[in-house]
């Protein structure tokens, strides 16, 4: 097996959540940039951001339904991926040539502190010789991740991102609120930075995001219990009539008592309700048309198994914008959508993935034919 | 008696600078991948970030004890020439190197991934850091770097030597070889920031204003190189790609890159080596592609030449091409380019190795290769991008190049511009004679023939005028018989046919103004 090549590369499972929740979330993106765009004749491509792994298969099916459009030098160059390994990278790219690549551990380097705070972008500065500093393997490597870092700002926003993580949301040993939940504050902060290409300059008034995690860990911290707790308690009071609804799918009405029986569906509640308002905070909200669909499928490893969670949804800039609101307050039509988006989530239980509520015959095929276009950008690539 | 020594720094130095692009770097392990029987390598910039390198091939591999010899003071050891002889797939030639190529990726960061897997599964990776700081540390004679060992010389009597350290690597002991496939890649774990710095800069379009995204097409990138007077405007990571294009072993775009299939063998030779290279993705061949001049081409071919140099053989062929009337663009391609072993010995040498003749702009016509099969390898310098110049065997294949140069090339082309002035002189001719007649025919509502008639010696040059049946005729004296300089004789020729012209008005007030009509219609169109 190539390096960085996921075992699951081939999963059915992962493939129905891409072909039934991601494909259909960035069509809707796709057709709302060509209705917003200026020139309809000619509108810009839509910018996509993803941990796609080597195997690329997100994009390349994104390729092959027309969503992403490659440059006129046949490029993915709307395309930035994150991967922990250099040579990951360099797979990858060899799958989806023209695709942008960040290495290393994408939360640390969303986290990492600039010297010159994040409104300086010139990426080429910090790569100037230093004057008084030596010339060692200390100072060129912090350079160049300064450099890398202003890179990956200034790459911002994206109309898709991907955070196909599949790491845990909430880690115990992480300082509350968890180094994850400080990182996608800064990303839904540089998602409002000025899209430019080469049609203009853009505000975004919406963006498509897909989350994943793995349920738990069982171990969490009485911190990050309480934030989600606090999380649904605060819908209840503020909507009563959730109450019912909780009881109506779970049989529990009090949500300490959901934490305690039934701790996967608290998660499943409780975590896209922080999305939901981390987003409300950084003058988005979740598009309550649409609202949070959520997938549910078991992965085998190690002997045993756990659980993925997908979150899907759209997502929409406040208007007017937080510097010209009243103490920067939320939107009625942001409270408006969120209590929606919080009581579908309660009502609609989530899409749990198995072998057998899937069309595998259909799911190969569609797998067969992204890895036929990706045999076209790469003859040489091995196959899983 | 004595023997005489280099000290060991002197090969330590050469690990901090050796290459002076980073092209001439990959060029060296390029010519490792091709040793190793590799397909294809693979280039990866990380355009447009850069903030790694990577070179991975699909060769041979090496196991962990042959890395283990060449980090233990192989490097620079001449085992592997020892090994030349052993044969390489498709009858490539071996190149062959003395190791010291693996660490020219040491002089664009501090600390690199190796990692390699043979035919038969077995496989290492290491991490290699150089230190820090190197020079300061030599200069100093850190003990921790510079170690006393003896050595036993050839004669059996052992010598006190030196080792040298340059930095330290280490195994990566959970690594899987089933994880990667066939071949080494050397990935840069630490790249320096001015290389970075130095390649994002390149694609600053204020900075360069002929950048152009690279395509993954290599005819398109032809058509960019060829559309700058130098690879400068481009920037450097256009400069990597045809400057490692220039040197690798690669093929032509076509047989016909160059005119009178003057590659075609060449051509059918590097491609039967079936190896290519890639830089992100984009497939390279040789930059070099003449094709649309106008006023055409001069090509010579250099038959297979050998020569006896000190008992050696000095063997080598190739050709020179003229693009008549035109630069060579970029001005990089122009000159001669040596390759040894199909490998380019630094880039093409605008001075045409010291041709000794002023050919003025014609030097700018050409370009040429220079392909030695065998031989010259003792004339290059250490850092493969330069030759000796007074080594005996170069200054054969110069003496060679030069005769070729100014009895054949130039010559044929003196010769075409002669003819190209000729034809160029008789279709202004044309074009005058035309316009005499054209402005004559306007004044006259009737059909004007110009014709032309010698100047009796001694006789005073004049036009007549003379009506035929169907049409005037003006007869205007031979230019070439006016005693004037040779640029004006055609137009003295005409002035005075438009005298003569004007002459046939009635009254002097009447000449005057067709004679003024005429010359500045006349000199309009000249």
């Amino acid at each position: 097996m190539p390096p960085g090549f996921f075992a699951y590369e081939n999963d059915l499972l992962k493939h129905f959540v891409r072909t039934d929740g991601w494909l259909p979330l960035c069509r809707k993106r796709l057709r709302s940039i060509r209705d917003s765009s200026r020139r309809r004749s000619n509108p810009r491509r839509l910018k996509y951001f993803t941990f796609c792994a080597v195997s690329a298969i997100d994009v390349l099916m994104l390729d092959v339904a027309k969503i992403i459009r490659r440059s006129n030098n046949d490029k993915f160059d709307t395309v930035f991926f994150f991967d922990q390994k250099n040579e990951y990278i360099v797979e990858t790219q060899r799958r989806i040539p023209g695709a942008i690549g960040f290495p290393g551990n994408f939360v640390d380097m969303v986290l990492r502190e600039d010297p010159e705070g994040d409104a300086f972008l010139d990426s080429n500065a910090p790569l100037d010789p230093p004057g008084e500093s030596k010339d060692t393997h200390e100072v060129r490597t912090s350079q160049v991740q300064v450099s890398l870092r202003r890179d990956l700002i200034s790459s911002f926003p994206f109309d898709v991102v991907n955070l196909d993580l599949e790491q845990f949301f909430l880690v115990p040993g992480d300082e509350f609120p968890g180094k994850m939940i400080r990182a996608l504050r800064k990303i839904f902060e540089w998602q409002r930075r000025t899209l430019t290409t080469a049609q203009g300059n853009e505000t975004l008034r919406g963006f498509s995001l897909m989350f994943t995690t793995q349920i738990g860990p069982p171990n969490l911290t009485p911190e990050y219990l309480n934030m989600l707790r606090e999380e649904l308690d605060s819908n209840l009071v503020r909507d009563t009539s959730l109450v019912s609804t909780l009881r109506d799918r779970t049989g529990i009405e009090d949500v300490a008592v959901l934490q305690q029986a039934q701790f996967e569906t608290f998660f499943k509640l409780g975590v896209p309700k922080v999305l939901a308002s981390m987003l409300k905070e950084e003058d988005w909200y979740v598009d309550s048309e649409r609202g949070i669909s959520t997938y549910e499928f078991e992965r085998p490893w190690k002997g045993g198994s756990y659980r993925m969670l997908h979150f899907v949804m759209d997502v929409l800039r406040q208007d007017p914008p937080y510097d010209r609101r009243a103490r920067r307050a939320p939107t009625a039509d942001a409270e408006t959508a969120y209590a929606e988006v919080v009581r579908q989530l309660v009502a609609e239980p989530e899409t749990v993935v198995t072998l057998d509520t899937i069309d595998q015959a259909a799911l190969q095929a569609s797998l067969d034919r992204i890895k036929a276009r990706r045999r076209q950008y790469c003859p040489d690539c091995p196959e899983e | 008696m004595p023997r005489i020594k280099v000290h060991e720094k002197a090969l330590a130095h050469l690990s901090r600078g050796l290459y002076r692009s980073p092209a001439s770097a990959l060029r060296e392990l390029v010519s490792n991948a091709w040793d190793a029987n590799a397909r294809s390598v693979r280039v990866n910039t990380n355009y447009p970030n850069f903030f790694q390198l990577s070179i991975q091939d699909n060769g041979d591999g090496f196991p962990e004890d042959d890395f283990e010899t060449l980090m233990s003071g192989g490097i620079g050891n001449s085992e592997k020439r020892e090994e030349e002889e052993k044969a390489l797939i498709n009858n490539r030639p071996v190149i062959g190197r003395l190791g010291i190529g693996l660490l020219g990726i040491a002089q664009i960061c501090g600390a690199f991934t190796i990692t390699s897997r043979t035919k038969d599964g077995k496989g290492f990776r290491a991490r290699v850091n150089l230190y820090d700081l190197l020079k300061e540390r030599l200069d100093k004679d850190d003990v921790t770097i510079v170690k006393d060992v003896i050595v036993q010389a050839p004669d059996g009597e052992d010598s006190p030597s030196k080792i040298v350290d340059i930095g330290k690597y280490e195994f990566v002991r959970d690594f899987d070889a089933d994880s990667v496939e066939q071949g080494t890649t050397i990935m840069t774990d630490e790249i320096h920031p001015t290389f970075v710095q130095t390649f994002k800069e390149s694609l600053d379009k204020e900075r360069f204003e002929k950048f152009k995204e690279p395509p993954r097409d290599w005819k398109k990138a032809l058509k960019t190189f060829s559309s700058v007077h130098s690879l400068q405007e481009l920037g450097d990571y256009w400069r990597l790609l045809w400057e490692l294009a220039a040197a690798c072993p690669i093929p032509y775009i076509s047989e016909t890159a160059l005119p009178s299939k003057l590659i075609a063998d060449d051509q059918r030779r590097l491609e039967s080596y079936d190896f290519k290279v890639f830089v992100d993705e984009l497939q390279l061949f040789k930059p070099v592609h003449l094709r649309g001049n106008t006023a055409g081409y001069t090509t010579i071919r250099i038959d297979p030449q050998t020569k006896r140099v000190y008992d050696k053989n000095l063997t080598f062929h190739g050709y020179v091409a003229i693009q008549e009337g035109k630069q060579i663009l970029p001005d990089e391609q122009r000159g001669v380019l040596v390759r040894i072993k199909n490998i380019g010995i630094g880039y093409y040498d605008p001075s045409m190795l010291d041709y000794r003749f002023n050919e003025g702009p014609r030097a700018k016509w050409l370009t040429s290769e220079i392909y030695v099969d065998d031989g010259l390898e003792d004339a290059l310098n250490i850092d493969r991008d330069s030759f000796n110049r007074f080594h005996p065997e170069f200054r054969v294949l110069q003496s060679y190049f030069h005769e070729v140069l100014h009895e054949r090339v130039f010559p044929e082309v003196y010769k075409k511009i002669d003819e190209r002035s000729k034809e160029k002189a008789e279709v202004k001719e044309h074009e005058h004679m035309e316009h005499l007649q054209d402005i004559s025919s306007d004044l006259f509502a009737e059909r004007v023939k110009v014709t032309r008639e010698n100047v009796e010696p001694g006789e005073l040059p004049e036009a007549r005028v003379v009506r035929k049946l169907k049409h005037l005729e003006v007869i205007i004296p031979e230019p070439e018989d006016l005693k004037t300089k040779k640029p004006y004789r055609h137009l003295a020729s005409s002035v005075l046919a438009i005298y003569e012209i004007s002459l046939m008005e009635r009254n002097r007030e009447k000449q005057r103004k067709t004679f003024t009509e005429l010359l500045l219609k006349l000199l309009m169109g000249w």
